[in-house]
């Protein structure tokens, strides 16, 4: 019993880390029906940003300021260079175009951080609490609060404010959303900085948790943040946020029970049997329209 | 009409779909608060003929002033923001939204908050089941009620032109009264309406000017009561043959 | 103009058979590497351009063939033609198993699904004793005297060569067969190729069947030419490799699919010092097709949309 519910809270921790980067993902997934391969690396690339101005001094807090803007500029960079120009394209085409910018990244982020995992120092409390033999470090707790005022504010985001309003229209209807002025390219923009910026904190979450950074956590990331949201209902904000702690739970669970040696094993037979029986991800309804 | 006065002035359009040609050298004026409709069968050019004027499609020749400023090189947003509303093609509102929002979505290029709510009232004095509804998803109101709201939301910006894309498609013949009314209505404050529409012998009761497109070129213009008397519109258009039957297949 | 064409291949055909003669060990070890890639580029491009299946996990197929002959050569005396034939009938099996239980699964998710499938792979090969877990097979080396007994660089040139020419035959003829039109009409419309009476899942699975073949080939000699097999040898990046060499060389293209094993392995190699940048260099070219041609690259891929 012990060991359950110190996996669930393992799990807990790590899925909210899988979805702060499903939502990033499903956002541009709901507006644009894209599968944007590229996020992963975006999200590991500016956590190394992160990581390099630590290592020059600057003060944790500035850094991260730092690597937001960096996520913020590159992710919408990386929407003008190489997606926008295919909005109206065949749908394979940004998919594979989005497979060219994580090799960019992943091989820039190679070439100027190696390829060794990198230990990343943080001020975030590091201390442990025991409870009846549970152990919950403050790392863990820090996670999961981030997780849930993130959630509470994209919720409003969403759901009370004008760009929230723009955001659910050209959702529901593109065309329509541009002939009533929204000025869609803007927004799209808007949607890809938003998205940077969530996955440079799960990256940060992500690097102060395991005291890790490395070059191929861009792939994985990409994986975990498409079968969480799959899990989740591709598409769904809310669903992100579901799907990512599913996912976290069905690893840790799986560690503890099965053998830590499978975890990607676990997660894509998860991904392949949920595909196999609901097409659009668990409870995803609308995107059938959209396909 | 001279074009000083004019509001929206398009000047011989070309658009074309790769090698297919869907307009070809077309004008047209709207005065202010004036009424004019645009017809023509499937695939003459009428949806293009929207589709330039809010920037959507690009033109291959040709320039299309408003107010006196070319505006073919604008954002849609900013032909929005500039004055023109549009009431799109089979009532498209945003369906899983409220109706309020898509009310204010209807003003998403004006800054003044306090002006969205004031026209917000006066939409709502309009339409009184707008507001009764107002928290209600766009997407659960009948055909005729989301109408209303298509209609409701391009008068939100309070633009100088509306453009409606076939208002009387699939509408039974008393919405389609009514929605030719709340034409009438509208220019009645000094808006003017660009309509696109297939259903000629309706809309030329209401308009002041009329164009006729087929196969992408204007095939007949004038004042809408020459326009309905014309031999060449009773024979293809308003005659007893059913518009279908006269107009060349679709080629999509 | 045809006998020019002719001249350029027979003179094309004298100077790659007489490369070992010719040529420094290292060119000639570039070569090999090239050839090695030749048939996992040319079963990708069968797969991804000719049937318009996106798949991102080739190296799994691959490492299944190389996995194969590890494991034989290490318990039973075996000669090299057996096990290029147990490997190429292991991936092939693979490949099908793959084909059949994802034809479900939308086109753009399958992307994926399918480099998941290589990470099972390596969860397998990293967690297996029979695979030698983390540090993989060593001593793979075929009984001496046997037939076709690879053991100089120049005699592993020859069977790269072979197999990769064998790839390229293959592959030439199924495209000029009925199969191979059915395919495209599969990829082109789904619907309409139903109506024709083509069976999607079979021609599918028939497909990912000749290119896990061909993948083992591949994975037989590379585990003879290293001499060990381990799992890093079959990562993602394999995989993403093999996806941008037929991207790169054009897809539907068998030219194509050799052409960009050329780019995407010998020029590195040779131009030292972009090496390193090589992966980025593909992923810009990538982004740089794509926006400027995409209908061009992807040709009639309508059924993606």
């Amino acid at each position: 019993m012990i060991t359950f519910v110190q996996q669930v809270i393992n799990g807990a921790a790590a899925g909210s880390v899988y979805a702060l980067l499903a939502v990033g993902y499903n956002m541009v997934y709901g507006l644009l029906g894209f599968i944007n391969f590229a996020h992963g690396d975006l999200y590991m690339f500016s956590t190394f940003i992160v990581l390099a101005m630590v290592t020059l001094h600057v003060p944790f807090w500035g850094a991260v300021a730092v690597g937001m803007v960096a996520a913020c500029f590159l992710g919408m960079s990386v929407e003008r260079i190489a997606y926008r120009p295919l909005r109206t394209a065949n749908r394979i085409a940004p998919t594979v175009s989005a497979v060219g910018v994580a090799l960019v990244l992943e091989n820039a982020a190679q070439v100027i951080w190696g390829p060794a995992t990198r230990p990343f120092p943080t001020p975030l409390p590091q201390g442990l609490f025991r409870v009846d033999g549970v152990v919950i470090t403050a790392m863990q707790i820090v996670i999961l609060l981030t997780a849930a005022a993130i959630a509470v504010a994209l919720r409003v985001g969403v759901y009370h404010t004008s760009w929230g309003r723009k955001l659910r229209a050209i959702r529901d209807d593109l065309p329509t959303a541009e002939l009533v002025g929204i000025s869609v390219n803007r927004l799209v923009s808007s949607v890809y900085a938003v998205g940077a910026a969530l996955g440079l904190i799960s990256g940060v979450l992500f690097a102060a948790y395991y005291n890790s950074v490395y070059v191929t956590m861009g792939l994985t990331g990409t994986l975990n943040a498409f079968t969480a949201a799959v899990l989740g209902g591709i598409g769904s904000i809310g669903g992100s946020f579901a799907g990512g702690l599913a996912l976290g739970l069905l690893q840790s669970l799986g560690a503890g029970y099965i053998s830590s040696g499978y975890q990607n094993t676990i997660t894509f037979v998860v991904l392949i049997v949920v595909l196999l029986l609901r097409p659009n991800g668990m409870f995803g309804k609308l995107t059938a329209a959209r396909a | 009409m001279a074009s000083s006065d004019s509001l929206l002035e398009v000047r011989n359009i070309s658009v074309y779909y790769g090698s297919f040609r869907a307009l070809e050298d077309v004008s047209y004026t709207v005065g202010p608060g004036s009424v004019v409709c645009l017809l023509g069968g499937n695939a003459s050019g009428k949806s293009s003929s929207m589709k330039a004027i809010f920037g959507t499609v690009p033109l291959r020749t040709g320039s299309i002033r408003f107010e006196g400023q070319r505006i073919d090189g604008w954002t849609t947003a900013k032909r929005v923001a500039a004055g023109i509303a549009a009431v799109p093609e089979g009532r498209r509102v945003f369906a899983n939204l409220s109706v309020r929002e898509n009310l204010e979505l209807g003003a998403c290029t004006l800054r003044d908050g306090r002006a969205v709510r004031t026209y917000l009232d006066a939409v709502f004095d309009q339409f009184p089941q707008l507001r009764e509804r107002q928290g209600q998803m766009a997407g659960s109101m009948s055909g005729g009620e989301q109408q209303m709201l298509a209609f409701g939301r391009a008068l939100m910006s309070r633009p100088k032109l509306i453009c409606m894309d076939e208002p009387s498609m699939g509408m039974s013949p008393a919405l389609v009264s009514r929605n030719f009314k709340l034409i009438k209505s509208i220019r009645e404050r000094g808006t003017a309406v660009f309509v696109v529409e297939q259903n000629a012998r309706a809309a030329l009761k209401i308009a002041d000017y009329a164009y006729v497109l087929r196969t992408g070129s204007v095939m007949l213009r004038g004042p809408a009561e020459q326009v309905a008397t014309d031999p060449q519109m009773q024979a293809a258009y308003l005659g007893h043959t059913p518009l279908a039957a006269t107009v060349p297949p679709a080629a999509h | 103009m045809i006998i020019a064409g002719w001249v350029v291949m027979i003179v094309g055909a004298v100077v790659v058979l007489l490369l070992p003669q010719v040529s420094s060990p290292y060119v000639l070890f570039v070569a090999t590497e090239v050839l090695l890639y030749v048939p996992l580029a040319i079963g990708q491009n069968l797969i991804t351009g000719n049937t318009g299946v996106l798949s991102m996990g080739h190296a799994a197929l691959y490492g299944v063939g190389a996995y194969t002959t590890g494991v034989l050569v290490s318990h039973i005396a075996i000669g090299v033609p057996l096990t290029l034939l147990a490997s190429a009938g292991a991936a092939a099996l693979v490949g099908l198993g793959v084909s059949l239980t994802t034809q479900r699964i939308r086109g753009d998710y399958l992307f994926i699904v399918t480099i998941g499938l290589n990470f099972i792979f390596l969860d397998v090969v990293n967690n297996s004793t029979w695979s030698g877990a983390a540090t993989g097979l060593f001593a793979i080396a075929p009984p001496a005297g046997g037939l076709l007994a690879v053991t100089t660089p120049a005699r592993f040139f020859y069977l790269s060569l072979g197999v990769a020419a064998l790839c390229v035959l293959i592959s030439l003829a199924i495209l000029r067969s009925r199969f191979g039109r059915a395919m495209e009409a599969v990829r082109d419309d789904p619907l309409v190729a139903a109506t024709m009476g083509l069976k999607e899942v079979p021609i599918k699975a028939g497909i990912f069947g000749v290119a896990g073949a061909m993948a083992g080939l591949s994975g037989c000699v590379l585990a003879y030419f290293l001499g060990s097999v381990g799992p890093q040898d079959f990562n993602s990046n394999i995989s993403l490799l093999i996806f941008e060499m037929v991207i790169i060389g054009g897809l539907g293209s068998v030219s194509g699919s050799v052409l960009g094993a050329i780019v995407l392995i010998a020029v590195p190699e040779f131009l030292r010092s972009v090496q390193e940048y090589s992966l980025g260099i593909g992923g810009v070219l990538i982004v740089v097709m794509m926006v400027l041609r995409p209908e061009g690259v992807l040709g009639s891929w309508r059924t993606a949309r």
